[in-house]
């Protein structure tokens, strides 16, 4: 998973809508759809764009599939954007030293 | 109001030279680490470009020459203070906002402190960012920190 790919998919607001339904409880694409105004089939082409950013993961229940969020999903995302700083100051203090320390 | 990341790093250099080299953002940026063309197209962007004054414009060249805004100066006090609406990878209406200021300590050494804030400008999902499960901010702050003075 990359941080776009988490970013992209919640950009979409209906998508963050199911994602947030998600972080509430684990549901089926059934469950899913009847709290949405948009239809069965865009639901789970929603899920699929999320399942593919590693943002939530599916589980069979019986004959249902379990939709729920994987919680690494976010921590990723957190130390990706934590992270993206301390490569970027580190790079700068190299840099400056580079200038700075007499050859 | 959500807690903003904070990184703080002391460069050993006059306040000057210490923003002058900021600005120089194409000379230290690890662009083989941290693009969008790394994260998108595979392989490390051709350049960055940097329009340093108030209003200018950080321009990410990817591999593929797509190019990639990822802010805009909004503050720009020369040596001082640097504000940026920040929004690499996402459209500029979901802004967060980075913060560098620059605080001389010495003659030849100077404090850099970044904050990256307003989690609010991403929308709702920043706050399941920054509340969800795991992961420790203040701890991998620490580690970075003490690793950049080690160097």
């Amino acid at each position: 998973m990359t941080y776009s790919d988490a970013l992209t998919a919640l950009a979409d607001p209906t998508r963050r809508k199911i994602f947030e339904s998600l972080w509430q409880e684990p549901r089926t694409v059934t469950e899913l759809a009847s709290g949405q105004t948009v239809s069965r089939p865009a639901v789970s082409q929603h899920l699929k764009v999320l399942e593919a950013a590693e943002l939530v993961q599916v589980t069979p229940k019986g004959s249902h599939r379990l939709y729920s969020v994987r919680r690494d999903g976010l921590d990723h995302l957190r130390r990706y954007l934590d992270q993206f700083w301390t490569d970027a100051l580190e790079s700068y203090a190299v840099e400056v030293r580079r200038r700075t320390i007499p050859n | 109001m959500l807690d903003p990341v904070v990184k703080t790093v002391d460069v050993p250099c006059a306040q000057k030279q210490a923003f002058e080299i900021f600005c120089d953002m194409s000379a230290w940026w690890p662009l083989d680490k941290r693009s969008m063309s790394k994260m998108q197209a595979g392989g490390p962007a051709k350049r960055l470009t940097i329009d340093a004054h108030l209003g200018g414009r950080i321009v990410e060249t990817a591999i593929d020459d797509v190019e990639h805004h990822w802010g805009t100066f909004t503050k720009f006090d020369p040596n001082h203070h640097l504000q940026l609406d920040f929004h690499m990878g996402l459209p500029a209406t979901k802004s967060g906002q980075v913060d560098v200021t620059f605080t001389p300590l010495t003659a030849t050494t100077t404090r850099v402190e970044l904050i990256h804030s307003n989690w609010e400008g991403y929308e709702d999902m920043a706050e399941m960012m920054r509340n969800g499960y795991g992961g420790n901010w203040g701890l991998l702050f620490e580690e970075a920190y003490a690793s950049a003075c080690a160097g």
